[in-house]
C-alpha cells in the first residue's frame, strides 16, 4: 500500500514561471519541510 | 523575526530545507517573494491536488486554520504588512516534513480554528522531528 508520501513523491507542483516540479525531488537528497498555506496576505 | 530566523537555521542546521506550497496562481511566487522577502523555494498547487493528497482536509488536519501559519512564513522574512489574499481563501493547510525514502517524519496540525502553533512551537516541532524518532502528532 503506497503511503501519502509515495503519492506526494509523483505529484508537480508549479515554480513562480509555470514550468512543472516533481514533489519528491524536494526530500529526494535531504529531509523537506513543506508548508502548505493559502494565505499569502 | 530575527529568532525565527534563527529557528529557519535550525532546520538547514539540521540538514533540511522549508519549502512554502501554496494554491495560487504561478504569478503568486513572485508578490510573496516581494511582500516576505523569502528567497527559499516557493511553489503552487493550483489544482489543489496536492493538497489533497497530503491529506490536509481528511482527519485531525480538517480544522487546521493555516492563516497562522501564512503569518509565520511571513515573519521568517521580514514583517506583518497586510496584502491581498491570494489562491483559494478557503483551503485549507499544515506542515508536512518528508524525508528520504518518502518517510512522513512529523507533521503539524491545530486542534481547532483559532488555536495556532506560535512559531516557536513550529520550529522545534519542526526541529525535534528532524532529529528524532518519528512521532505522528494525533490530536483528539
Amino acid at each position: 500500500m503506497l503511503s501519502r508520501a509515495d503519492d506526494l513523491a509523483t505529484m508537480t507542483v508549479l515554480d513562480g514561471t509555470g514550468a512543472t516540479i516533481q514533489l519528491g525531488t524536494l526530500w529526494r537528497d535531504k529531509p523537506a519541510v513543506l508548508a502548505f498555506v493559502r494565505h499569502f496576505g | 523575526v530575527v529568532q525565527l530566523h534563527r529557528k529557519i537555521d535550525l532546520i538547514r542546521n539540521a540538514g533540511a530545507e522549508l519549502f512554502v506550497i501554496g494554491n495560487g496562481s504561478p504569478s503568486f511566487v513572485a508578490g510573496f517573494r516581494d511582500e516576505t522577502g523569502w528567497d527559499g523555494g516557493v511553489f503552487t498547487d493550483p489544482s489543489l491536488k496536492v493538497f489533497e493528497a497530503a491529506q490536509l482536509e481528511r482527519g485531525v488536519m480538517k480544522t487546521f486554520d493555516p492563516r497562522a501559519l501564512g503569518k509565520t512564513i511571513k515573519a521568517f522574512a521580514r514583517g506583518h504588512r497586510q496584502g491581498r489574499t491570494q489562491g483559494d481563501a478557503y483551503q485549507q493547510g499544515g506542515v508536512l516534513v518528508i524525508a528520504p525514502g518518502n518517510e512522513v517524519r512529523w507533521q503539524h496540525v491545530s486542534k481547532r480554528p483559532g488555536d495556532n502553533a506560535s512559531a516557536e512551537s513550529i520550529a522545534a516541532g519542526l526541529t525535534a522531528g528532524l532529529t528524532a524518532e518519528p512521532q505522528p502528532q494525533p490530536h483528539p
